[in-house]
């Protein structure tokens, strides 16, 4: 009975010594991570204070004077601004209505191929841009492109036709960036539809074909309504990038003969904040950029989540 | 089984528009290594197409035998293998103690690492810390610590950490491991798929890094890998920059044309020849990123 007793009692302090010395390394384990995300987060995030400031280098961020939003009137006011808005919003537009149905329409016909060895081959190429660099993807680009030496304009040449400078040319531009972007993207982004694809039941194309149904009919009732939801979710959370769009494709290709169709808002305040060290305007850019995009962010996250719940997964 | 005419037209449409796919893909590249590999002459006044004319491995071996090159290659292994090494421990570290069911301020730590993913204070506040507060200008701490710690990561870590069955963790403290060995026995062995495909990820990150060195350096020795291809082909400073110019590029024995896709093709072949047998941990890891995102 006492020994019962005393072994319980054991177990009783054991368990509470545990709790204890269970609490520390776990802050052992979060110290670095913590320290990291203190420095290189949260204090920029006290540095968008320079916004409301006008920012000089030799005050620093504390000492600097507060100006309101003197740099917020200023930006709204800036025609350069609204241009660089428009084009990143209509370029994003354009870049969601072709670069959606893209990976969908391979992920299909990718699925209807017989030879599960062309399958293979199709999709590991179709990768391949996505791990190579933008740097290189835009070299390959300038390079195809080329006004001299060019394989496009090579080719053109032949017919006698005078060579086209694609590149610096405003009605070329904005095409360039959409699709090499799909280009860029479209294997990856085929992924999660081959999921959705190889997910559905296999009897319900068993049971269309004994209905007579033909290809065409089987992929428009059994694989799309297959990966609707799918569909639904990504594009609405692509809808949430509305006002970011990737700097470095841009940045690599586009020149001042295209600025007024191709400069975006991560480029325009890029040259601002970095080429002409304007800290205070080019933060008060940044600012207004990720309450946008943290509203457009969260609120097709929760959409995109609800459609998620609504179908069976 | 037979299939129907209508079927066998289909498959072969279908084969027919995997194909312009695939060309899509390949062609370019074809004519960027054609043009690396042609007669000089040839590309300014010819012009080349999709086949090399004649051939001139020369561009491949004096760039190869260039200094900054050579600089600029074993920075990136440098940068991508301790940063590579870095965020792993600090993902698994962070991702592990914030699977513990109970422990003082668990909610606290769990928002304050979430925010990041939603708030951040843009590009001049981070520039304006590393460069001017920290200093870390011209050094590789510019590059690495600042992408150490990713949110995303340590979610998708957590949750599979989460997914362990707790008997298990519980029966090796009653056998009286700590946390670390905890760690490295039970929990590592389990997430180790997921690891590596965010291994892979970070790899691929630090392989195609440039913008940080944009921002945070002047000197050459600096470099990365892709920062010098930019130099080559967007700045043109083979051309235009007599001075730095590299000692083989005599004008006339190796064309700018030549030189530029020859290091395109440098730059981006250890990629694109390991991708193809590492591919499905990147098809994972975006799904598993969907499954939790």
């Amino acid at each position: 009975m006492s020994n019962i007793k005393e072994h319980s009692t054991v177990i009783k302090h054991r368990s509470h010594l545990l709790k204890k010395s269970r609490d520390l390394p776990i802050y052992g384990l979060l110290l670095p991570g913590v320290l990291l995300v203190i420095i290189f987060h949260y204090i920029p995030l006290f540095g968008i204070i320079i916004a409301f400031k006008d920012y000089n280098p030799f005050a620093g961020i504390i000492r600097s004077e507060w100006v309101g939003l003197k740099n917020f009137e200023f930006f709204l006011m800036d025609e350069n601004f609204w241009r660089v808005m428009r084009n990143t919003i209509e370029i994003n537009i354009m870049q969601i209505v072709m670069g959606f149905p893209i990976p969908i329409i391979f992920a299909i016909l990718l699925n209807e191929l017989w030879s599960a060895r062309l399958k293979k081959i199709t999709q590991t190429i179709s990768y391949l841009p996505y791990f190579i660099s933008w740097v290189v993807a835009a070299g390959i680009i300038t390079s195809v492109l080329s006004p001299s030496t060019g394989a496009i304009n090579v080719f053109i040449k032949r017919f006698g036709i005078a060579p086209i400078h694609f590149l610096a040319k405003e009605n070329y531009f904005r095409p360039i960036i959409i699709v090499t972007g799909i280009w860029k993207s479209f294997g990856m982004n085929a992924v999660y539809y081959i999921a959705a694809i190889a997910a559905i039941d296999t009897q319900l194309y068993e049971a269309a074909k004994i209905d007579g149904a033909s290809k065409i009919r089987q992929i428009w009732h059994v694989t799309l309504p297959g990966i609707k939801t799918m569909a639904i979710v990504l594009l609405v959370l692509q809808v949430g990038t509305l006002v970011s769009i990737g700097f470095e494709q841009i940045f690599l290709l586009y020149n001042p003969l295209v600025y007024e169709v191709g400069d975006v808002i991560s480029t325009y305040t890029y040259r601002l904040g970095i080429e002409q060290a304007r800290y205070s305007l080019t933060t008060a850019i940044g600012f207004t950029q990720s309450i946008v995009n943290f509203i457009l962010v969260y609120t097709t996250n929760r959409i995109a989540k609800s459609f998620a719940k609504w179908s069976l997964w | 089984m037979k299939r129907a005419t209508g079927e066998k037209l289909f498959q072969v449409f279908n084969i027919f528009l995997m194909i312009i796919i695939m060309a899509s893909v390949l062609l370019p590249i074809m004519h960027i290594i054609s043009v690396s590999v042609s007669d000089s002459r040839a590309i300014t006044t010819l012009g080349v197409g999709l086949l090399p004319v004649g051939f001139k491995p020369d561009a491949y071996i004096s760039i190869i035998g260039e200094t900054i090159f050579m600089r600029s290659f074993i920075n990136t292994i440098i940068i991508t293998v301790i940063s590579t090494i870095l965020s792993l421990a600090i993902i698994i570290m962070v991702a592990y103690a914030l699977s513990k069911k109970y422990f003082l301020g668990k909610s606290f730590f769990v928002y304050f690492f979430v925010i990041t993913m939603y708030f951040s204070g843009g590009l001049i506040p981070s520039y304006l810390l590393v460069s001017k507060y920290l200093k870390l200008n011209n050094t590789y701490l510019a590059y690495i610590l600042p992408i150490l710690v990713n949110v995303f990561y340590i979610i998708v870590v957590k949750s599979q950490v989460e997914a362990i069955p707790t008997d298990l963790i519980e029966a090796a403290y009653i056998d009286g491991a700590g946390e670390y060995k905890i760690l490295f026995r039970i929990v590592i062995p389990v997430i180790k798929p997921t690891a590596a495909a965010i291994g892979m990820f970070t790899i691929l990150n630090c392989w195609n890094m440039w913008f940080p060195v944009l921002l945070y350096t002047d000197r050459r020795e600096m470099w990365t890998m892709q920062y010098y291809l930019r130099a080559v082909v967007f700045e043109k400073f083979l051309a235009n920059n007599a001075e730095n110019a590299p000692a083989v590029v005599g004008a006339d024995v190796i064309p700018p044309q030549n030189y530029q896709m020859a290091c395109i093709i440098l730059v981006s072949l250890p990629v694109v020849s390991i991708y193809p047998f590492v591919q499905k941990y990147f098809v994972k890891g975006i799904l598993a990123g969907s499954v939790k995102g």
